[in-house]
């Protein structure tokens, strides 16, 4: 299973890589939302786990890119932020976000939402 | 060194270059360089301070980032001028994001007050209030509770 991490964060992408990849995945980053589209336009991944707040171009942003582009409607998309208001849950849910996770991320649990979104 | 050890680098690392950043751009906003680029920059850069101190358990650094970080927003959304005050007080709160970052470094504990009278001013102006509320100090404890990434319930993480 092929996973697109991306945030602007060096240390979540490192954290979610080790995590992930002794999880058995592969994982291809991005570090904001436009690096993730471009990332999305060459190759095929299974899940996207994204931050909302990150320069260029932000997570609710780029979900509505994936979204609009036609190509990736059922494509599972997890937001991974510190954000917790309900405001921004429902601008989440809106631009077409699969679940919500908050940060800091526990290893197991990220792992198993994985599995529930893919399957 | 330990994979914790190594994320703890890579995000001290991180801070220094975020920590540099602001200091850059706060020196432009106090030059009247106020554009919306420039307050998201901000934003963002405290918001990615937060966030990392939140997977290692600095909840001192996660408390006084995340009411910088509100009001910052605040600033941004325009529901807080940004008066030569408040410019003041974020550099003064940039400093004391600096002092975390280095006591979590150093593993140094900091007074308990230490930004205790920024923070309240923070909450203060959050709340509408205009009056300068500088002389407070002793505020209750962070409303945000950090909790680390539990390297130790998962086998892939230690």
């Amino acid at each position: 299973m092929r996973v697109l991490t991306v945030d602007d964060s060096r240390t979540i992408l490192a954290m979610l890589r080790h995590t992930l990849v002794n999880a058995g995945f592969e994982v291809l980053q991005a570090e904001d939302g436009k690096q993730g589209l471009d990332v999305l336009k060459t190759q095929d991944v299974d899940v996207v786990i994204t931050d909302i707040n990150m320069p260029v171009m932000d997570g609710i942003e780029f979900i509505k890119h994936v979204r609009a582009s036609g190509q990736h409607q059922s494509l599972p998309i997890l937001i991974l932020t510190t954000e917790t208001s309900q405001e921004k849950r429902d601008q989440g849910k809106q631009a077409g976000g699969t679940g919500w996770i908050v940060k800091p991320f526990d290893p197991d649990k990220l792992i198993s939402v994985i599995q529930k979104v893919v399957h | 060194m330990s994979d914790l050890d190594d994320f703890k680098a890579t995000y001290f690392d991180e801070c220094s270059e975020l920590l540099n950043d602001l200091e850059e751009q706060f020196s432009a906003i106090e030059d009247g360089e106020r554009g919306a680029d420039r307050l998201n920059a901000v934003f963002r850069a405290i918001h990615s301070i937060k966030g990392g101190a939140g997977a290692f358990g600095f909840s001192g650094l996660v408390g006084f980032a995340h009411a910088f970080e509100t009001l910052l927003d605040y600033v941004r959304d325009g529901r807080v001028d940004l008066t030569d005050e408040v410019v003041a007080l974020c550099i003064r709160a940039n400093d004391i994001v600096a002092d975390f970052v280095a006591a979590a470094r150093e593993g140094t504990p900091l007074d308990p007050d230490h930004g205790a009278e920024e923070k309240a001013r923070f909450d203060a102006l959050c709340r509408g209030e205009d009056d300068d509320m500088s002389g407070l100090i002793g505020v209750p404890g962070d409303d945000e509770e950090a909790s680390p990434w539990k390297s130790s319930t998962s086998t892939s993480c230690r």
